[in-house]
């Protein structure tokens, strides 16, 4: 069995520090994440919750403000980690 | 431990539903990244699956079909063979020496579409997750299945296997936060992995586990440029390239073979026992006006429309002459597709060439399920009876 994870959600995106071509593109990517949390939670099926505590907390976001080195963050004592992808065909094609 | 949920090849088509030869030339690089990066269990969704049969037919030794996993994808050839259920990892404790490892189950699940090839059969994934994840509990700590599924299927698996602790699913959206249904905890892998999933794992001193989600972005201004990896990249996508060029370049060699060489056509075919249509036309003038207003006497005409797929294997079934011969191919199916080489005959025509056993079987080596769904000889038949 598996306890439901906790603490507060933590989403870390893109800051008005970057050029303004950046912050479009954060700004972008926080109405579009928004926008899928939104849609998501509402089309919940009956017996679907999302995955959070009693504080709140879901998942840490790491964005394009924190340098690629530090992404993978530091280590917290975790028993062991499982890094994961998927459906990456789509990111093999060249776009357009 | 780095996996794989699924829909990482290419599965681009050609017309009869094989894997174009430029996809398969893609994938092997995909292969090759995947083996080198070391990714540790792979779930094969109905996606990849054309490709490793390919594989495993003509590299059954190839290291990562030891990673893949299925609980839902059956047959008897020798891939589905390779494919396990579920492939359990044990991971050594970090801490105190006296410490348990840990052992984690993989499960693999799919979706049902795309069908499979021939010879597979792909069975409804919650069914399967039922019964592979009884019987992973019992050997594993941890049981958690790879899928490429969507979310309302994830939720139905994950109620209907209750002893699935995690589900990691490819469900081809954008970005889906992590949910639980009852104790099972799904995470989705964000769209075409923009962002890395990371699933952290702890254990209270009670002995029970918790969980922590991490998604990594992955944009490509942030990732410095790397020789080697480049030097990657360009080569997979010269293979492809060159993929397609050269069925591009086998089919103009066809198609000049028949074209501006006739001579040396002539004496190629001549060599291999063909001589085409036109030596019938010589006697058997109603018969070949027949042929010529039928459909066999056009069947290179939808090659010509696939230049980037051809396959020398395309001449089999839309042009006429001894196989493997490019130079002898007729560019249609002529007469001797279903008579036999023509040239004794023509050299001393009589009784007795030509003549068929059995209709039926001449027809089904061409027009199969695949290539003629619904074909019907009788009917068929009737359109080009001489």
């Amino acid at each position: 069995m598996i306890l439901r994870n906790g603490a507060s959600s933590t989403y870390i995106v893109p800051t008005l520090k970057m050029g303004n071509q950046t912050a479009n593109k954060g700004l972008k990517l926080v109405i579009t994440l928004s926008t899928s949390v939104l849609v998501t939670f509402l089309s919940l099926n009956r017996g679907m919750t999302a995955a959070q505590d009693q504080s709140g907390r879901m998942f840490e976001m790491v964005g394009m403000n924190v340098p690629f080195e530090q992404r993978t963050g530091v280590d917290d004592g975790a028993l062991f980690a499982v890094h994961f992808t998927g459906d990456t065909h789509g990111s093999l094609d060249p776009c357009g | 431990m780095l996996v794989e949920t699924g829909n990482f090849m290419a599965d681009d088509r050609a017309a009869h539903g094989s894997l174009r030869s430029d996809a398969a030339a893609k994938d092997d690089w995909i292969l090759k990244a995947y083996r080198e990066l070391g990714v540790d269990v792979v779930n094969v969704s109905s996606h990849d699956l054309r490709y490793f049969s390919q594989v495993s037919k003509r590299s059954p030794n190839e290291p990562l079909l030891k990673r893949l996993v299925s609980a839902n994808i059956g047959s008897e050839s020798p891939v589905a063979q390779t494919l396990r259920p579920y492939i359990i990892r044990d991971i050594p404790a970090r801490q105190a020496k006296s410490a348990k490892r840990i052992r984690v189950a993989l499960i693999g699940l799919t979706e049902t579409d795309p069908p499979p090839p021939t010879g597979f059969k792909i069975a409804d994934p919650a069914e399967a997750a039922k019964l592979k994840a009884i019987e992973a509990k019992q050997k594993a700590d941890v049981v958690i299945v790879l899928a490429k599924v969507s979310t309302q299927e994830a939720a139905r698996i994950a109620r209907e296997a209750p002893n699935v602790d995690v589900i990691i699913d490819g469900n081809g959206e954008t970005f889906t936060p992590p949910l639980y249904v009852g104790r099972t905890l799904i995470v989705f892998t964000p769209f075409e992995t923009r962002m890395l999933g990371e699933l952290r794992f702890y254990r209270n001193p009670a002995g029970q586990f918790s969980t922590w989600q991490r998604f990594i972005a992955l944009d490509e201004a942030a990732i410095p440029e790397d020789a080697a990896i480049k030097e990657f990249v360009d080569a997979a996508n010269n293979a492809e390239i060159q993929a397609r060029n050269n069925s591009k370049g086998l089919l103009s060699q066809w198609l000049l073979s028949g074209k501006g060489q006739t001579r040396d056509k002539t004496e190629q075919s001549e060599s291999s026992g063909y001589v085409s249509s036109a030596a019938c036309n010589k006697c058997h003038i109603a018969q070949y006006m027949k042929w010529l207003n039928g459909p066999h006497a056009r069947t290179a005409n939808s090659l010509l429309l696939r230049g980037a797929e051809f396959e020398v294997s395309c001449l089999d079934c839309h042009a006429s002459g001894a196989k493997a011969d490019i130079g002898s191919k007729t560019q249609n199916i002529e007469c001797e597709q279903c008579h036999g080489p023509g040239r004794d005959h023509v050299a001393k025509p009589g009784r007795g060439y030509g003549r068929m056993s059995n209709i039926q079987t001449a027809c089904a080596s061409c027009h199969t399920n695949e290539t003629s769904p619904g074909f019907d000889v009788q009917t068929a038949w009737a359109k080009i009876k001489h």
